[in-house]
Parts: C-alpha cells; structure tokens; sequence
C-alpha cells in the first residue's frame, strides 16, 4: 500500500467510526463527484442534495469494506454513490413487468416534451438527448439500466436476448457517450473561447 | 486457463476491462459483480493495476456526470444526517449493563455470526431458572428446534437492548417453559413453523425498538421463514438484505395482520447469512436491523 492510499484507508477507518472530522474530509474531497453524479440522472436539484446526504451515509455504513489494495477510494466512493442512485430509481421508477424493444421510448416519454425545470433537470435532458442518438439496442439498454436501474439480467429478460448481448450492448454505449460528450465538450471550450 | 495463458489472454483482458467499466458505475448485479470480483483477485498484479486505473477513470469521467454545484448549506444537512444515522445505531445496540456476562458476550461477539448454542445458552442465562435449563436439556429435538429459533431471536433483542414487550416476555416463558413447539409457533401466527426450523439450514435475527424477528432458511428448498415480534398490526413491512458493497435486494414484502406475524418467502436464500438484513416500515424507516 502507498501512503496515499493507506491515508485513504485510514480515513474510511475514522469514518466507519463515525469520526465526524473524518466524515468531513471525506465530504469535502468527493461531494463534487457525487453531487454531480446523482445530478445527472435525478430530476431536481433538490432531490440529487438528498442522494447525495443519503450517500455519504452509505458509505458510513460500508466504510470498513474499504480495501485500497482492490480499489482507489474515489472509485469506492462513486461506485457506492451509483448504486445508491440505482436502488433510487428502481424504488421511485415504474417497472412494467414485460416490456420490449419499442416500449422503453413511450415508458419514458418523448424526449422533447420534458420541461427542465429551472436549474432542475436540465442535465437528464441533455443526457437522455445524447442517449436517444445511439443505435437502439445500446440506448434501450443504457435506458433501463443507467436511468431506470433495471439490472442487466431483467432488461435482457425483458428483451429476449442473452445476457452477453445485452452487456456488450451496453459497454458500447456507455463507451459512445464518453467518446460524444468528450467531444461535445471540447467543442464547447472552442466555442466559449473564440 | 489461467489468466496470461494462451493466445486469448489480450481478449481476457479486454473483456475484463469492459466488466470493470460497468462494475465502477454499479450495473452489474450481485452476482456479475462477484464474478468480476473473483476475475479480479485471480489476475496477475499488473492487470489489476490496469483495471484499478480504468475504474478510477471511470468515476471520474464527466461523460457521466452532470455541471453545477452543491447548495453551500448541504454539507452541515449532510453531516448531521449521518451523525444522526451513528448516534441512532449507537444507541440502539448499546449492550444492557444489568445483563452482566450477557453483555460481555455481547460486546465479544458479532451479531451477525449468532451461534444458536450460544444463544441458548444466553436464553438459560436470562431465565436464571435452573429448573429452566434442566427442562431445556431434556427437550425433544423437535422442542430443541422451536426453543433455538425462538431464542435467536428473543435473546437478540433482549442482549442488544431493545424493549421487551409483555407479549415478548410470554414468549420467552413459553419457549422455556412447558408449552408444546405447536402452542409456541401458534402464539406467533404460524402453527406451520414448527416443521420450517426443524429443517432449516441456519436461522439468523434481525432486532430493533420493541421487536426482533428470527429469519429461517432452508438452503434445499431455497425457501425462508420470518417471525417477528413487535410488528404494528395492519403495518406494511419490507425484508431487505443490504451487501457490504452497497446493494440492496428485496427480499419480502407483507402486511403484519397481528404484532406477532410470519411470512414464507422465496427469494434471496443464498443472501440471508451474508451482509445486512434491515426489516423496513411503509414509510422506508428501518425498524430492525441484523
């Protein structure tokens, strides 16, 4: 273990203790993250601040399964925040029972006609326009996986289609998204700075 | 195979590298994820390096993340929400001082590991009847079953501190006194439990405020049993399991009809003696945790 990461793992142990200057540091270093991530798949400010005070109390609770030899505490961090935000969206999410390949577009409405409320969900919307570009079997499965936290044995359940399939489908989208907005970003700098 | 071997292990390490994307934004499911977990610790140090590193990537990479900033007033709601969560659990398995060697058990030994010897041995040291643990060690092996899951549970509660109800304490008394297994597990709502904990493969109890609750499972059938005293009558309740890597799975759901209440469930067997177990309300609240 390197300094670095045995300080981190030193800081989960205060955490897990409930060493509140501990809980700080931590808040301090990652509510960026975590409020950002919760941001973009929750339809409001409001309820993404819950998530992310929700969060940090997950990883309160899961804070002495910290292992730096597995993993960087920012990946622990954010992989405990994810699948926070997952239990979120299939606690508050419709989940009708069968639903195939053309269904998911009419389930989660036309793209178009969300109304971002002010400084609300302006990010989902940008989101869910970037994920309705994808060929349709990736945006179906980043859909119901990434905002509807579907796991990806009920969506290939629902689809018919193997697991391998439904997993591959969706390594290549997240994998577009990331090429998209990279690129999307690096035109925005261009553009902000011309 | 081993990993490294043969000329597969650059798609091994592809396909692994695809497996931690999706593990670091949490879609892949408990099952995938411990696969990936054991992939993981069988590949060489240099591979998990690389997979460390592409998972820190990942968390970090604003493809999945939105602009903006938190209000400055959440950091103060944040932390008072989790030292409310610490202060809750610290009050709420403080060990009973009066209990004496009990306690000092208690202290020494996880709850999530309850030996049912253990516990019943707890239970004799509870009653302070000798008499009591004379009976119990005559008992039949149907009556040993009863007694056991019953003291799972009543001795979870009642070492962890929480509120020992009247109706608790009666069944205490019936579980080491003279009634029949029947006459118990019909006190509780459930005269069909009798031949459930006799075969079940492990018990394990949750407790919390004014109740606590044994979780039989039987690993053959993959079929569970709860019984929980000190439910709310007309309540909605829910069985949750919460894994130590943050997912939660659920695993029953009901409507109490009495305080005393069981239920028969199907799902999550292989879960129940891993990770957390939390018996939540309607309204999401935990009211019994493991």
């Amino acid at each position: 273990m390197d300094p670095v990461e045995q300080q981190d793992w030193l800081l989960m142990q205060r955490v897990g203790h409930g060493d509140e200057a501990a809980m700080s540091e931590l808040y301090d270093r990652f509510v960026g993250l975590v409020y950002k991530a919760s941001k973009q798949v929750l339809t409001s400010r409001a309820e993404a601040e819950d998530a992310v005070q929700e969060s940090f109390v997950r990883l309160w609770q899961t804070a002495d399964r910290f292992d730096p030899n597995r993993a960087k505490l920012v990946t622990w961090v954010m992989l405990i925040t994810r699948r926070h935000l997952i239990d979120r969206l299939r606690r508050k999410g419709a989940r009708p029972e069968q639903l195939g390949l053309d269904s998911s577009v009419d389930f989660l409405g036309p793209v178009q006609e969300v109304v971002p409320e002010p400084g609300g969900d302006h990010d989902l919307e940008v989101l869910r326009r970037r994920i309705a570009e994808l060929p349709e079997l990736q945006r179906v499965v980043i859909e119901r996986t990434y905002l509807q936290g579907f796991t990806l044995r009920e969506v290939s359940e629902q689809l018919g289609a193997p697991l391998g399939t439904v997993k591959s489908a969706l390594s290549r989208g997240l994998g577009r998204l990331r090429d998209r907005l990279a690129s999307d970003n690096k035109e925005n700098g261009q553009d902000s700075s011309a | 195979m081993k990993f490294g071997e043969g000329h597969n292990s650059g798609e091994r390490q592809t396909d692994l590298r695809g497996q931690a994307v999706l593990d670091a934004m949490g879609l892949l499911d408990e099952v995938e994820s411990a696969q990936f977990e054991r992939a993981f610790r069988d590949a060489p140090p240099s591979v998990q390096a690389d997979l460390r590193a592409v998972q820190a990537a990942v968390a970090v990479d604003p493809a999945f993340l939105a602009d903006g900033e938190p209000s400055p007033d959440l950091r103060l709601k944040t932390l008072a929400r989790v030292m409310t969560a610490v202060e809750r659990q610290e009050v709420q398995f403080a060990p009973i001082a009066q209990i004496g060697r009990t306690a000092a058990r208690a202290e020494r030994h996880s709850v999530r590991s309850i030996d049912a010897n253990e516990l019943v041995e707890q239970a004799m040291e509870l009653s302070a009847l000798r008499k009591d643990v004379e009976r119990f060690t005559r008992s039949s092996y149907y009556w040993r079953a009863a007694a056991i899951a019953l003291t799972a549970a009543l001795t979870v509660a009642l070492v962890f501190q929480v509120t020992t109800s009247q109706l608790a304490l009666r069944i205490t008394q019936y579980a080491l006194g003279s009634a029949t297994p029947a006459q118990v597990f019909e006190a509780m709502g459930h005269p069909g439990a009798v031949r459930f904990f006799e075969k079940a493969s492990f018990v394990r109890g949750v407790a919390g405020d004014g109740g606590s609750a044994s979780i039989a499972v039987d690993l053959a059938s993959k079929k569970s049993l709860m019984l929980a005293i000190g439910l709310t009558a007309g309540s909605q309740y829910k069985l949750q399991h919460r894994s130590d890597t943050g997912f939660s799975t659920d695993l029953a759901t009901f409507v109490a009809q009495r305080g005393i209440w069981g239920v028969e469930f199907e799902k999550g067997a292989e879960l129940i003696d891993t990770g957390t177990l939390v018996l939540l309300d309607s309204a999401g609240n935990v009211v019994m945790t493991s």
